[in-house]
């Protein structure tokens, strides 16, 4: 199926599925990406949706009710990305790139200051919180990321209280754990760190070269829609690629030049 | 919509939810039994026999059955100036569970007209 230039411009709400309202089309590929869902297998169910309510002239929620009920009513298989194994394969590049940011940014300010990288015993809890969350995020999407969904108060009172969970026993358990010399440390930081962004980049490439790669297309989209979606999920990739070493570059240098 | 002698008069617009529950599973089978169809087609033939109107978030979960248990199979056809539609086959397995339930419930709806008949004066 060919598609007009300026069908391109559009939001992917409206590209999926034209004749349903883009609030509705947007709550149904929530829930079911949270649940793990493939995103033909979204497509396909909304593409059946805007198809029916091209004809019978219904709104989808007179016809199919509320969109993230009607999601869980369909049944829909989780895909394999969503086994245990594929989320941690996925995971751990981003936790070695986070080891190798901690260490940076604990290393810096000592070097600022002339003295020895100390790392606290709150510290490494808190990497360990930290490491949880990263972890249930990825495993338990609907339970966790799902709790933030529905009312703003809900995601305006978690998410805060989840960052303090995790900074928390920095700041009150100050006992020293071990000290080591900060040079070197910040060295073993980057080279951690650019490891996690190297094996996070071949995941990707490898994952790009996958034929079956997982993306939300309906049944109408052909070779060319399926190559500019794929192209916009490599630049969003490329763009996940770059945060942690970008966050650790501006904090390393904002505590050696400002310390 | 052909209207029999048996018929009452006037149909309700509106079975009881849970009679509906029951039954249109079945229904839906039948239809697919006359051909390929899709969803706005069968819902529309649904209430042209006069079974109501079956919204599509009751309608659609249970294609979605008929499919992941291989009673279907599934057909994307583009539309003509419209969207495509979404046409659904039935296999031979979808043929046999028509059979063998359509023989059950008209056991079912025996025995029950049976229990509802009106009582006979006794002699």
């Amino acid at each position: 199926m060919t598609r007009s230039r300026s069908a391109d411009a559009r939001p992917l709400e409206e590209t999926l599925a034209p004749h349903v309202d883009r609030q509705w089309v947007g709550d149904f590929i929530v829930e079911l990406r949270l649940r793990g869902v493939a995103g033909e297998d979204i497509g396909a169910a909304l593409a059946e949706v805007d198809s029916h309510c091209a004809e019978s002239g219904e709104s989808a929620a007179a016809s199919f009710g509320e969109a993230a009920e009607y999601a869980r009513s369909m049944g829909l298989p989780e895909t394999e990305q969503q086994a245990t194994a594929a989320v941690l394969r996925r995971t751990l590049p981003t936790l070695v790139q986070l080891a190798g940011m901690l260490a940076v940014v604990t290393a810096a300010p000592a070097l600022a200051a002339g003295e020895a990288m100390t790392v606290t015993v709150g510290a490494l809890v808190s990497a360990v919180v930290l490491v949880a969350v990263i972890l249930a995020l990825g495993l338990w999407p609907e339970k966790t990321l799902g709790a933030l969904a529905g009312p703003r108060w809900k995601a305006a009172v978690i998410a805060p209280l989840s960052v303090a969970l995790i900074v928390a026993p920095t700041i009150l358990v100050r006992q020293e754990l071990l000290a080591a010399p900060a040079g070197p440390s910040i060295a073993v930081g980057v080279v951690v760190l650019l490891a996690g962004v190297l094996w996070d980049l071949i995941l990707v490439r490898r994952e790009a070269r996958d034929p079956e790669q997982d993306m939300l297309l309906t049944p109408w989209d052909g070779a060319a829609e399926r190559d500019r979606r794929r192209r916009g999920v490599a630049w969003a990739e490329r763009i996940r690629l770059l945060m942690i070493p970008t966050a650790t570059a501006v904090m390393a240098a904002v505590f050696l030049l400002f310390d | 919509m052909t209207s029999t002698p048996h018929e009452p008069e006037e149909r309700p617009s509106e079975w009881p939810s849970e009679w509906l529950r029951a039954v249109l599973e079945l229904c839906v089978l039948r239809i697919l039994a006359d051909g390929p169809t899709y969803g706005y087609e069968i819902a529309a033939r649904l209430a042209d026999e006069g079974l109501g109107t079956v919204k599509g978030g009751t309608l659609y979960p249970l294609l979605t059955r008929f499919e992941q248990s291989g009673r279907v199979d599934v057909d994307w056809r583009p539309g003509d100036g419209g969207p495509g539609r979404k046409y659904y086959l039935l296999t031979d397995a979808g043929r046999a569970d028509l059979a063998a339930r359509r023989a059950h419930w008209h056991q079912f709806v025996a025995t029950t007209a049976d229990i509802l008949a009106p009582q006979e004066e006794t002699p």
